[in-house]
C-alpha cells in the first residue's frame, strides 16, 4: 500500500534525522562549553551553522515545532554573533533547555517523535519565546575584556599603528589599547565603526555561506537515494518503470507517482539540489553586482613599504601582532596558530615584488584574511586605521596590475591602492610564488622610488 | 567692433565677432612647425626640468598643481613611470620626464631657491598624464619664424622628442612634440616595472 510505503519512507528519514541530530546536539554541547570559556565570533558562527542544520532537517522530516525552536535559537545566536550584545549577558537557561530538548528528540523512537513533540508543544513555545524575549530585552552590556574587533581602531592622525583584534595565543600578543578602551563599558567610536562595517559588508558573505550550506545539505540528501533504493523497506513497485534519474525538474514533479516515497524523495532531493545551486549562484551574482555598484568600500588601511594599501573589511578575519621569535615554519613557510588552525603567513612586500626592507625589531602586524573556509595571514609593515573608500578603476593604460583591484583617495588626499583579495588568495596558494617568496628572502635592497 | 545692430545686446554680438588673428588656426589645427606660417602665433607653456627648458603646446595642458604625494604601482613603477597621483580628486599616472628625456642631474645639484616645483597634468581626454617639473616660466606666444632646427640641445633622448628649439628670455627652450611625447609615455608603460620590455 502506498500509505505504508510513505510511512516506511518517513521512518527511514526520521531515523536518519535522529542520527544526525545526535551528532549536532553533541556539537552544540561542545560549542556551548567553548563559549562559556570565551566568546568569539567564530564559535558563535559554528553554533549558528549547527542550529541552522537542525532547523533545515526538522523541516525536511516534517517537524515544524522543532524547526521553529531551532529558528529561535538561531536568532538568539545571530544577535550574539552580531556583537550587538554578548552571549554571556543573556540568560543561558532557555538555550540550554532547547539543546536538552533536541537531545531528548534524538533519544526518541522514530514512531514516537511526532507525538512526543505534540505533547510538549506548549513547553517548546515557552522556550522559544524566552529565547526571543532574552534577545529583545537584553540591554547592551559592557563589552568584556575578551572583546575582539575585526579591525583596528581608527587613528585620527592616520600615522600611528592602530590596535586591532588581538589574541594572546602562542606568539600572538595583544595590543594594550583594546582592553583599556572597552573596559569602560562604552565602545569607542572606532569600535562602533568596525561593528557597523561588519554588519554592512558581512551580510553578503553570510548569505553566501548559508547558500553554500544549503547546497551541501541538498547534495547529501541526493547521496542518500541509492541507500534508500537498496533498503529493504522499499521493494520495487510492480508495473512501475524506473524513471530516468536525470529528468527536468518540472517533468519529474508531474511524472513521479506520489505513492512511491523513494521516487518522490529522489525527485524532491534533486529539485532541492537544483534550487540550492541556483540560489547559491544568484546570491554570488548579487554579491558581485552589489560590490561593483557600491560606491563605498569600508577598508582596513595598512602600510606596505611606506605606502597605503587598503583591504576590504568584509574579507578580513582579524588583525594580530605576532612575535617573530614565536613563528614556526613548515617547509620554510612561516605560519601562526590561531584557534588551533595553522595559518600560513606571507610578506606583503614580497608578494607585491617590492624590494626588501630591513625587518623591524618589533612584532609583525598580520592581517588574517578569510575566503570561505580558508584563512591566510598577510604580513604588513603597519596598520594605519580604517576608512570608507570609493574605489576608482585604475587607468586602462596600466592593463592588469597583479594583486590590485582599484585605486582610491584617502581622507588626507593621498592616493592608495585597494588590494584584490582573490588575487592574494590565489597567489598565496600558488607554489611557485611561495617558492619565489622564500627564495627572495634576504635579497639585497633595490632602488626604491621616493615620494615627491 | 563690427556691430550689426546697435540695439542688440553685446552678448549676442560676441559670437559673431571676428576672432583675433591666429587664434582660430591655433584652436582648429594641431601645432606643426612645418605647416605654420610666420604670422601664426602659437601658445606654449614653458617649464624647466633640472637645467633644461622645454615648451609644450598650451592646448595639451589640463592642470597645474603643487607637487602631490605619489603612490607607486607594484610591478609597474620604474624610473620613467613613477606611479599615480591625486590631482583635484582624480588619479593620474605620473611620469618622470627627466628620465624619459634622459636629462642628466646637474653637477652640484640645483640650489634650493631655484626649486619651484610643480606638477603638470597634460594630455588629451582619456590619455592624460602628470609629470613633475622644477619650475614653470609661464605661457608664451611663439612664431614659427623664431624656431630653429634641433641640433644637439637638449641632450640625449630629449632631442628626439623636441621638434624645434627657440630662445625665450635668453634661454634655449626645446619645443616638445606632443604626439611623440605621448607615444614615449605609452612606451614607458610597456615595461615590467624594472625598465625592461615585457
Amino acid at each position: 500500500m502506498g500509505t505504508e510505503r510513505e510511512n516506511s519512507g518517513n521512518t527511514v528519514m526520521l531515523s536518519l534525522f535522529r542520527e544526525e541530530l545526535a551528532g549536532w546536539t553533541r556539537m552544540l554541547d561542545a560549542g556551548l562549553e567553548e563559549i562559556e570559556r570565551e566568546v568569539t565570533p567564530e564559535r558563535i558562527d559554528g553554533l549558528i551553522r549547527t542550529v541552522h542544520a537542525i532547523r533545515g532537517a526538522s523541516r525536511l522530516v516534517g517537524l515544524p515545532v522543532a524547526a521553529n525552536l531551532a529558528y529561535a535559537m538561531e536568532g538568539f545566536l545571530s544577535e550574539a554573533g552580531a556583537e550587538k550584545h554578548r552571549l554571556a549577558a543573556y540568560p543561558a537557561a532557555p538555550f540550554r533547555q532547547a539543546c536538552d530538548l533536541f537531545c531528548a528528540i534524538a533519544a526518541q523512537e522514530d514512531r514516537d517523535i511526532s507525538r512526543w513533540l505534540a505533547e510538549r508543544e506548549s513547553d517548546i513555545l515557552v522556550i522559544s519565546q524566552a529565547l526571543q524575549r532574552s534577545v529583545r530585552e537584553a540591554e547592551a552590556p559592557p563589552i568584556s575584556e575578551h572583546c575582539e574587533s575585526a579591525v583596528p581602531k581608527e587613528d585620527p592622525t592616520g600615522c600611528a599603528e592602530a590596535p586591532g583584534e588581538i589574541e594572546e595565543r602562542g606568539g600572538v600578543t595583544p595590543a594594550a589599547p583594546t582592553t583599556a578602551d572597552v573596559s569602560d563599558g562604552e565602545p569607542s567610536a572606532g569600535y562602533r565603526e568596525a561593528e557597523v562595517s561588519r554588519d554592512r559588508f558581512g551580510d553578503g558573505d553570510r548569505l553566501i555561506e548559508l547558500a553554500g550550506e544549503c547546497l551541501d545539505q541538498a547534495r547529501r540528501l541526493r547521496a542518500l537515494c541509492p541507500v534508500l533504493r537498496a533498503s529493504d523497506h522499499f521493494p520495487p513497485v510492480p508495473g512501475k518503470g524506473t524513471p530516468s534519474p536525470v529528468l527536468p525538474a518540472e517533468r519529474d514533479r508531474e511524472e513521479i507517482p506520489v505513492a512511491d516515497p523513494v521516487l518522490q524523495f529522489e525527485s524532491s532531493s534533486k529539485q532541492l539540489e537544483q534550487l540550492a545551486e541556483r540560489l547559491y549562484d544568484e546570491i554570488l551574482e548579487i554579491r558581485r553586482t552589489a560590490s561593483a555598484l557600491s560606491p563605498v568600500l569600508r577598508c582596513l588601511l595598512v602600510e606596505i613599504h611606506g605606502e597605503s594599501y587598503a583591504l576590504p573589511i568584509s574579507r578580513i578575519d582579524r588583525v594580530v601582532r605576532v612575535s617573530p621569535s614565536d613563528i614556526p615554519s613548515i617547509r620554510g613557510r612561516p605560519f601562526v596558530s590561531i584557534d588551533g588552525e595553522d595559518i600560513g603567513l606571507i610578506d606583503a612586500g614580497e608578494l607585491l615584488r617590492m624590494p626588501g626592507l630591513p625587518a623591524s625589531g618589533g612584532d609583525w602586524p598580520v592581517v588574517i584574511m578569510r575566503d570561505r573556509s580558508r584563512r591566510c595571514g598577510l604580513v604588513v609593515d603597519a596598520f594605519r586605521g580604517e576608512e570608507d573608500l570609493v574605489p576608482m578603476p585604475l587607468d586602462r593604460r596600466l592593463g592588469k596590475v597583479d594583486f590590485i583591484r582599484a585605486g582610491a583617495i584617502l581622507e588626507d588626499g593621498s592616493p592608495a591602492l585597494v588590494l584584490d583579495m582573490n588575487d592574494l588568495f590565489r597567489a598565496i596558494e600558488t607554489p611557485i610564488l611561495r617558492d619565489r617568496s622564500t627564495a627572495e628572502k634576504g635579497a639585497p635592497l633595490q632602488e626604491t622610488v621616493p615620494k615627491s | 567692433m563690427d556691430q550689426k545692430n546697435g540695439d542688440e545686446p553685446l552678448v549676442r554680438c560676441l559670437p559673431e565677432r571676428e576672432a583675433p588673428g591666429g587664434v582660430r588656426s591655433e584652436e582648429s589645427a594641431p601645432f606643426s612647425p612645418d605647416t605654420s606660417s610666420a604670422g601664426d602665433a602659437v601658445s606654449v607653456v614653458v617649464f624647466r626640468i633640472k637645467r633644461e627648458w622645454f615648451a609644450l603646446r598650451t592646448g595639451l595642458f589640463y592642470q597645474v598643481a603643487d607637487r602631490e604625494l605619489l603612490h607607486t604601482i607594484p610591478g609597474k613603477t620604474d624610473r620613467r613611470f613613477r606611479g599615480m597621483v591625486n590631482v583635484g580628486g582624480d588619479l593620474h599616472l605620473c611620469f618622470s620626464l627627466a628620465d624619459i628625456l634622459e636629462i642628466a642631474e646637474p653637477a652640484g645639484g640645483i640650489p634650493a631657491e631655484e626649486n619651484r616645483a610643480r606638477l603638470i597634468v597634460a594630455g588629451d581626454e582619456g590619455n592624460r598624464f602628470a609629470f613633475p617639473v622644477d619650475e614653470i616660466m609661464g605661457v608664451q606666444s611663439i612664431f614659427a619664424a623664431e624656431l630653429e632646427t634641433v641640433l644637439a640641445t637638449p641632450a640625449g633622448y630629449g632631442a628626439r622628442l623636441c621638434s624645434r628649439i627657440l630662445s625665450i628670455e635668453g634661454k634655449r627652450v626645446g619645443l616638445l612634440d606632443g604626439d611623440k611625447l605621448l607615444n614615449a609615455l605609452a612606451g614607458s608603460l610597456e615595461t615590467d616595472g624594472n625598465g625592461t620590455g615585457k
